[in-house]
C-alpha cells in the first residue's frame, strides 16, 4: 500500500452514468495544495496487456480498492474505488457517477494528475476459491469482477465460473468479463435484457462450491440467506463511507459476528456468514 | 555559493518532554500509529496521540460515523477503542519501537472513569497523558466536563493527583467561554492544554427527514474550522503559561507556522492525515522550508508574535 501520484490515461463513459478510468503511475510529486499541472501529449508507449501482465508495483487482490483524489478542492476526501483491471504501471476503475466525489473523478482529463492510496483493504481469496464458482454482481458492484474473474480463470483448481449479474435496466461491463468465464447470466429490474426482476430469481447456490458478491445491502443480504439454506460458501464485498481508507479513523466500521471491524482493512471482503446486515441476521 | 544557513530548529519543549518537532498527529486520525508504517516511518513525528482511549472497552457508535461537508468532515465515531488494559497490554509493546513520544489520549463519562483511566495508562510508559473533556459524540459525559469550568476544574484537579505523566487537557471549542475553562484547568494543575476538539454540528438527511447521525449532533474538523481554531488558540495562549498545543484544519507547514505565531508550542494534525496518509511528513518538511526561506532559526522567534 503506498500513496503516489498519477496521471488520467483516459476517462470515458460507457454507459449513461458508468464511467472508466485508467491513471498511470507518474515520476511526479507535489503536495496537497500543488499537485502538478495537466502533463499535455501524454501517452503510453506500449499497449496494455491485460491478459499477460500483473501490476509492477506489488501483488493486487481482486477486490481490493484504491481511495482517489483530484486537484479539485472539493470535496476534501478521497473516493474509494475497486480495482477494475491492474496491469503494469496502470490501474483501471469502472465507477458510476453519483456525488461531488465521483464527478469529480468523471471530470478527469488525460494527462491530469490523480493522487492514489492503495492497493487497500482485503480482497477476495483467489488461491483459496475452488470448485464451481458464481460471481454475483448487483449494478456497479461488477466493477471488482472483472480482475477477479482473469485472476479466477487462471486457477487451476476453478472448474466453472458463472457471471451473474443484476442491472436496473442499462447492461455495462459484461463484454469485458466475458473472455474468462463460462457463462453469464443476466437479469434486469425492468425486463429490457434478460429475465425481469433480481440476481436472487436467477442463481440457486446448491450447484456452486463458492458464490462471490458485489452490490447494494439489500442484494448482498439476499445472496447470504439464500447460501446459507443452501449451504454453500459466500463472501460479500461490502461498502461504507470512508475517510482514510487505511484503518486509522474508524470511519468504516460494520457490524459483524466479532463486533465492529473496519471495512477499509478487515475487508471490503468479508464472508458472509460475517455480517450482521441491519444489525441483526 | 549560497551562503551557508544552519537547519532551522524545530525541537520543542513540551512540559519536560523534548519533542524532534512541533507536529502531533491528533487522537482518532492516526489509529494507535501503525496503520501509517506503510507510508513513512513514524519516528520523524514530534509524536502523536492514540485514539480516544476508556477504563472498559467501548464498540463506538452505530449508524453512519462520517459525513463531509465543505472543507469539512463531521464524525460521530464515539471512542471506539479496546479499553486501557488492552492497550497497554497487546499494543503499546508494540508500538514503542516507533521512537517518537506517545501521548495517552483518555475519555470517560464520570469522574471516576476518568481518575481510573489516567492513573492505569499513567502506569505504563506513554509519555504524557491527554485528558479528553471535549469529545462531543459520547451520550453521557465526554463534553460536558469541558463545558463549564468549575466541573473542569474539578475532574482535572481529581486526575492530577494519581496521574503519573505530564497531563495535557484537551479542550472544547463548545464551551461557552473557553479561556475561562483554560485558566481553569491551569489552576487545577494541568501541565498542558490542547485545543480545539471538534465543533459540534448538526447534518439533516432531509429526503428521510432525519439527522444524519444517530446521536443526532457531531464533530466538525478539517479546514473550515482553522479560523476559529487559530483564534481560541490565541485567546488560550495569551490567558495562560503553560504551553498550549493547537489543532484544528491544519494543512500545510504554513497553517502550522500560523498556529505557533498565535502561541501554540506545538501542534496536532487530524483531519488532513485523513485526506493524505504522508502529511505529517510534508508538514515538518513545509514547516522547514518555510522557516529557511524566512530566515527564522527556531519557533521560538516565531511563537506568539501575534
Ligand atoms: C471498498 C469500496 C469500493 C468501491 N468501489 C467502487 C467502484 O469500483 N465503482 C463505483 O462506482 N463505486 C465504488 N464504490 C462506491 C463509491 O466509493 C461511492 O459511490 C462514492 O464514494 C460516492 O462518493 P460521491 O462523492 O460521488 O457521492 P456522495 O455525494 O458522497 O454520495 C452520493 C451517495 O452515495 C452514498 N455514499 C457516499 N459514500 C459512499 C460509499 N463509500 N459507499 C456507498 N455509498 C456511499 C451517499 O450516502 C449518497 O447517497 C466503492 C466503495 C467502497 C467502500
Ligand atoms: C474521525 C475522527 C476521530 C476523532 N477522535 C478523537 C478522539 O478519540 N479523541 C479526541 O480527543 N479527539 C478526537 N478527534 C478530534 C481530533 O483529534 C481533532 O481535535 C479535531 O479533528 C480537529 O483537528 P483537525 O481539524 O486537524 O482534524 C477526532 C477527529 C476525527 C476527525
Ligand atoms: S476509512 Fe478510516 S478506518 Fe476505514
Amino acid at each position: 500500500m503506498k500513496s503516489d501520484l498519477y496521471v488520467a490515461l483516459e476517462n470515458r463513459q460507457i454507459a449513461p452514468g458508468i464511467m472508466r478510468l485508467s491513471i498511470q503511475r507518474s515520476e511526479a510529486t507535489g503536495g496537497m495544495r500543488e499537485l502538478p499541472e495537466r502533463e499535455i501529449g501524454i501517452k503510453r508507449k506500449t499497449p496494455l496487456n491485460f491478459e499477460a501482465e500483473d501490476w509492477a508495483y506489488s501483488p493486487v487482490e481482486p477486490g481490493q480498492f484504491f481511495m482517489l483524489k483530484t486537484r479539485a478542492v472539493e470535496p476534501l476526501l478521497p473516493r474509494p474505488l475497486s480495482v477494475h483491471e491492474a496491469s503494469g504501471d496502470v490501474v483501471v476503475f469502472l465507477y458510476q457517477t453519483r456525488g461531488a466525489g465521483t464527478k469529480a473523478i468523471a471530470a478527469l482529463e488525460t494527462g491530469d494528475p490523480v493522487l492514489a492510496t492503495g492497493p487497500c483493504g482485503r480482497g477476495f481469496p483467489v488461491d483459496d476459491i475452488t470448485g464451481r464458482v458464481a460471481l454475483i454482481a448487483g449494478g456497479i458492484g461488477i466493477a471488482p469482477f472483472r480482475y477477479l474473474a482473469r485472476r479466477l480463470s487462471k486457477s487451476p483448481s476453478i472448474s466453472s465460473l458463472v457471471l451473474v449479474a443484476g442491472f436496473r435496466s442499462m447492461l455495462f461491463g459484461l463484454e469485458d468479463i466475458a473472455p474468462f468465464v463460462t457463462e453469464i447470466r443476466v437479469a434486469t429490474e425492468d425486463g429490457s435484457a434478460g429475465t425481469k426482476g433480481f440476481v436472487t430469481d436467477i442463481i440457486a447456490p446448491a450447484p456452486f462450491d463458492a458464490v462471490l458478491a458485489c452490490g447494494p445491502i439489500p442484494m448482498l443480504k439476499a445472496v447470504k440467506d439464500s447460501c446459507k439454506s443452501a449451504g454453500t460458501r459466500c463472501l460479500v464485498s461490502v461498502e461504507a463511507r470512508m475517510a482514510c481508507g487505511i484503518g486509522a479513523c474508524l470511519g468504516c466500521t460494520i457490524n459483524t459476528r466479532s463486533g465492529n471491524r473496519r471495512v477499509c482493512v478487515d475487508g471490503p471482503v468479508f464472508p458472509a456468514e460475517e455480517v450482521l446486515f441491519d444489525g441483526g441476521e | 555559493m549560497e551562503e551557508n544557513k544552519t537547519t532551522p530548529n524545530l525541537v520543542v519543549d513540551l512540559c519536560g518532554l523534548s519533542l524532534k518537532n512541533p507536529v502531533i498527529a491528533a487522537s482518532g486520525t492516526f489509529g494507535f500509529g501503525e496503520e501509517i508504517e506503510p507510508f513513512y516511518d513514524p519516528s520523524i513525528l514530534g509524536g502523536f496521540c492514540t485514539k480516544g482511549l476508556t477504563r472498559r472497552p467501548r464498540p463506538g457508535n452505530s449508524g453512519i460515523r462520517l459525513q463531509e461537508t465543505r472543507a469539512g468532515l463531521m464524525n460521530s465515531i464515539g471512542l471506539q477503542n479496546p479499553g486501557i488494559e488492552a492497550f497497554v497490554r497487546d499494543i503499546l509493546p508494540r508500538i514503542r519501537r516507533f521512537g517518537t513520544a506517545i501521548i495517552a489520549n483518555v475519555g470517560g463519562e464520570t469522574m471516576e472513569d476518568y481518575v481510573a483511566a489516567c492513573y492505569e495508562v499513567s502506569k505504563s510508559s506513554v509519555d504524557m497523558v491527554e485528558l479528553n473533556i471535549s469529545c462531543p459524540n459520547v451520550k453521557h459525559g465526554g463534553m460536558a466536563f469541558g463545558i463549564d469550568p468549575d466541573v473542569a476544574a474539578k475532574v482535572v484537579r481529581s486526575v492530577k493527583r494519581s496521574c503519573r505523566k505530564p497531563l495535557m487537557v484537551k479542550l472544547s471549542p463548545n464551551a461557552p467561554d473557553i479561556v475561562a475553562v483554560a485558566r481553569a484547568c491551569e489552576k487545577a494543575g494541568a501541565d498542558a492544554l490542547s485545543l480545539i476538539n471538534t465543533i459540534s454540528g448538526l447534518a439533516i438527511d432531509v429526503h428521510a427527514r432525519r439527522p444524519v447521525f444517530a446521536n443526532v449532533t457531531a464533530g466538525l474538523s478539517g479546514p473550515a474550522i482553522k479560523p476559529i481554531a487559530l483564534r481560541m488558540t490565541r485567546d488560550v495562549s495569551k490567558a495562560v503559561s503553560i504551553p498550549v498545543v493547537g489543532m484544528g484544519g491544519i494543512e500545510t507547514g504554513e497553517d502550522a507556522a500560523a498556529f505557533i505565531m498565535a502561541g501554540a508550542a506545538a501542534i496536532q494534525v487530524g483531519t488532513a492525515g485523513l485526506v493524505r496518509p504522508d502529511t505529517c511528513q510534508r508538514i515538518i518538511a513545509e514547516l522547514l522550508e518555510f522557516m529557511s526561506r524566512e530566515d527564522i532559526g527556531s519557533l521560538s522567534e516565531i511563537r506568539g508574535i501575534i
